[in-house]
């Protein structure tokens, strides 16, 4: 493999950026994958509909898709290598005996997506191809058992899909396209029209998800590899040597002598080491005794583990660490869940005034403003000396608060003036004739800038003092 | 009536008598309702549309005639249908062989009051139709523009059932109604009264608007609408029909409020109902009262009121109790 001529930025990365890459490696070359795809799964669809039994004709179509995802997977390996597709190219992979393992013993694995690579590209015999396997992915299948299971509830979901969208715009109500749907899945009755084209759907669906499949499982080989054998370090070098070729021809020339001089230092190094090595406090050996739970505490604690594929060393002050911030970010979410409950809930919630439109106290009820406590003297000075309106409205909403105090009126700030007459229409005569006497005064200077007369300013004071104000 | 002064006391008085004898005058033939009535009216002296929503049998052709009928105008209905065309609403030009002219034959648009019945059943081009005339009281047929008749106004009814194969009205046209009337059934006692007014002594099924006697003129219309402009804002009115139209904008469970042209219409429909008070100023309980039919249109609830079976009104009436009245 060429692996200067990659058409993929090789990193190494996470599992599910692997999976990620072969999505997009998919949609790249989605035409001639699907066309490789489709020029040899094609004949076997039209062999399956020369079988009687829909469940044979399935079963025909679904074991020879190992078949079928080997041209996808040629393709794409010429493809991203930059290669010239050809039909030599892509029948070379079908090749590897163990692909009649696939079709035989093996047709149920799950690992076909990521060890198909290894056996179709890689020119080994049988049991090196089984250390290369156990060596590349060092029994980290999950990916492998991912893209199956999702393959498969792709393909379920699109035949459903096809099927549901054919009945539904056929039939001209929702019961007939229900009843066909359902009637059509049922594939003891089915028909041989039927069956032809739930076959052709299963093939649609087969088609789209082997791209995904095969792209994914080849990704993840590509990653694999990257990691282990260090292929973007291989390129970056490649890529160096390219770029400083004079360069890297001076190094070497040059390095016998290194050489030379590196085997010099090596013999004089061996010996400081071996002085070293043999000194006293290098052969000095203390036993220290702690209770066995903290002696099997600090092995957990400082035990070094070899976490295979991911190349990660673990301990447990590492997993506790992990812990906490597991536990952190579950109490943020618990927060952030709660906060939006209860922003819903003050919105939208059983108590809430946009439901029951019940008013809160502070913004809804009467505010009990600061009346001066000389109230009539203010209101008259402030007449006398021509600040008509300001006595007025001091008037009027002393009038409103000592009606809502004394009557419980439950008169609310957002009433109008007419709203607050309609509540006090239940208080007593006097009372209620005084506030409609303020009311009325107020309403004229207020919006109608006409002023009242003296004497009926002061009439109005005095029935205010007297019916209202007094207790 | 008497002519028209230059007092305003005179004009506001004349105002008065007039609306509420309009206003008699309808409830003569259109049983219950009042509201109805009473938006209908202020809404056609203010110079605006109504949008009335309410299912088929509630008379709505009935009060426009019955409006008509009062100062004597001219009414046209347009029944709204999916294949009905701009061309069908505003007329159009055809070719006269006898003259080689084209001439103008104009639509149902020309008169004083039209009835635009479903008007959700027709096409966004052809509610378009309406737009112009709406905002310019003016049609352009070819090239040529037409003033319609004065006064003029726009009834468009809406069926709040069966609505499947319906155009919902664009935001735009929405607006340009300046209230939405809601027709309701009427209770046990006026449905009585409406059969026995529609079935006694005669073979019919419907209300006739004969007995109507005109109690305005068209002149007197155009007075009538002259004299809101006697009826004064106080500033804090003003700003209180403010707060309510802006307060749709920001409030919860509301995704669209009203644009200012609400509280241009809050406004002009609070002047009518001073005016029908005979009041020369507007005061903080005509806003109120208008605020609902101004605002009920104009306005779109977020999806989680919806679904929770909230309707504008509640939602606004909640909103207006939550904005303070001018009390200073």
């Amino acid at each position: 493999m060429q692996i200067e001529r990659l058409q993929v930025v090789l990193k190494p990365r996470t599992m599910w950026e692997s999976a990620d890459l072969g999505t997009k490696l998919a949609m790249r070359w989605f035409l001639p994958l699907s066309l490789s795809w489709v020029l040899l799964a094609l004949p076997f669809l039209l062999i399956s509909f020369q079988f009687d039994r829909f469940v044979i004709q399935l079963l025909f179509l679904w074991w020879f898709k190992p078949l079928y995802e080997r041209a996808v997977l040629m393709t794409l390996s010429i493809l991203i290598f930059d290669g010239r597709i050809t039909l030599g190219g892509v029948l070379k992979g079908f090749a590897d005996s163990r692909l009649w393992f696939y079709l035989t013993f093996f047709r149920l694995s799950w690992r076909r997506s990521e060890n198909t690579p290894i056996d179709a590209l890689e020119d080994l015999d049988f049991n090196t191809q089984s250390q290369r396997r156990n060596w590349l992915y060092a029994g980290d299948t999950r990916i492998a058992l991912i893209v199956s299971l999702f393959g498969l509830m792709i393909e379920a979901i699109i035949v459903l899909a096809i099927i549901s969208l054919f009945y539904f715009l056929t039939q001209s109500d929702f019961n007939s396209a229900y009843s066909g749907v359902l009637k059509i899945l049922n594939i003891n009755e089915i028909s041989k029209e039927e069956s032809i084209f739930l076959l052709i759907a299963v093939f649609l669906a087969m088609w789209v998800s082997a791209i995904f499949y095969v792209s994914v499982g080849f990704a993840t080989y590509i990653d694999r590899r990257t990691i282990k054998e260090g292929w973007d370090l291989e390129l970056g070098f490649k890529k160096i040597v390219n770029r400083l070729g004079v360069l890297a021809l001076g190094v070497f020339l040059v390095l016998p002598n290194v050489d030379l001089i590196a085997r010099e230092s090596d013999a004089e190094t061996d010996a400081i080491l071996e002085n070293v090595l043999d000194a006293p406090e290098f052969n000095q050996t203390k036993t220290i005794t702690v209770p066995e739970h903290l002696s099997q505490y600090f092995q957990d604690m400082f035990k070094v583990e070899d976490d295979g594929p991911t190349r990660y060393r673990v301990g447990i002050g590492s997993t506790i660490f992990a812990w906490i911030l597991k536990f952190l970010l579950i109490g943020a979410l618990i927060v952030a869940l709660v906060f939006f409950f209860y922003k819903f809930y003050a919105t939208y919630g059983i108590g809430s005034s946009l439901r029951t439109g019940e008013k809160s106290e502070p913004s809804q009820t009467v505010r009990i403003r600061a009346l001066p406590t000389n109230l009539v003297q203010t209101i008259r000075e402030d007449w006398s000396n021509g600040r008509i309106r300001d006595a007025l409205a001091l008037l009027y909403s002393a009038a409103v608060v000592y009606i809502d105090k004394k009557f419980s009126c439950d008169i609310l700030e957002s009433d109008t003036e007419g709203e607050c007459l309609r509540k006090t229409s239940t208080i007593d005569t006097e009372s209620r004739d005084a506030f409609q006497e303020v009311t009325r005064i107020w309403l004229r200077l207020a919006y109608g800038n006409s002023k009242p007369s003296d004497e009926i300013f002061e009439s109005a004071l005095l029935r205010f003092e007297k019916h209202i104000v007094a207790p | 009536m008497n002519s028209e002064t230059n007092n305003p006391s005179e004009e506001l008085a004349f105002a008065a008598d007039a609306l509420n004898e309009i206003s008699s005058s309808i409830r003569r033939v259109f049983i219950g309702q009042e509201s109805v009535v009473n938006d209908l009216l202020r809404c056609f002296v203010a110079g605006g549309h109504v949008l009335l929503e309410g299912v088929p049998g509630l008379g709505k052709t009935l009060l426009v005639r019955a409006l008509a009928a009062c100062f004597s105008g001219e009414t046209g209905r347009i029944q709204f249908t999916p294949d009905l065309m701009p061309s069908d609403i505003t007329g159009h030009s055809i070719f006269n062989m006898k003259d080689s002219k084209f001439e103008v034959r104009k639509g149902p648009i020309f008169t004083n009051l039209l009835l635009a019945d479903e008007i959700n059943r027709a096409p966004a081009k052809t509610q378009a139709a309406l737009l112009e005339v709406m905002q310019e009281q003016s049609v352009s047929i070819d090239d040529v523009t037409f003033q319609v008749t004065s006064p003029f106004m726009v009834l468009a009814t809406q069926n709040p059932i069966e609505q499947d194969g319906t155009y919902p009205l664009p935001e735009a046209e929405l607006d340009r109604f300046m209230i939405k009337s809601l027709i309701d059934y009427p209770d046990e006692t006026t449905e009585a009264n409406i059969v026995e007014l529609t079935t006694k002594g005669k073979h019919s099924t419907s209300l006739n608007v004969d007995v109507i006697e005109p109690c305005v003129t068209i002149d007197e219309i155009g007075r009538l609408r002259r004299t809101t402009t006697l009826v004064e804002v106080d500033e804090s009115v003003l700003s209180y029909a403010v707060r309510i139209v802006r307060a749709t904008r920001v409030a919860p469970g509301i995704s669209r409020g009203a644009s200012p042209r609400a509280s241009i219409a809050t406004i002009a429909m609070a002047r009518v109902a001073a005016m029908q008070e005979a009041r020369s100023y507007v005061i903080p309980d005509d806003v109120k009262s208008v605020s609902l039919p101004v605002l009920r249109h104009r306005i779109a609830l977020t999806t989680d009121l919806e679904i929770e079976g909230k309707n504008t009104d509640t939602v606004l009436e909640d909103l207006l109790s939550e904005i303070d009245a001018p009390r200073s």
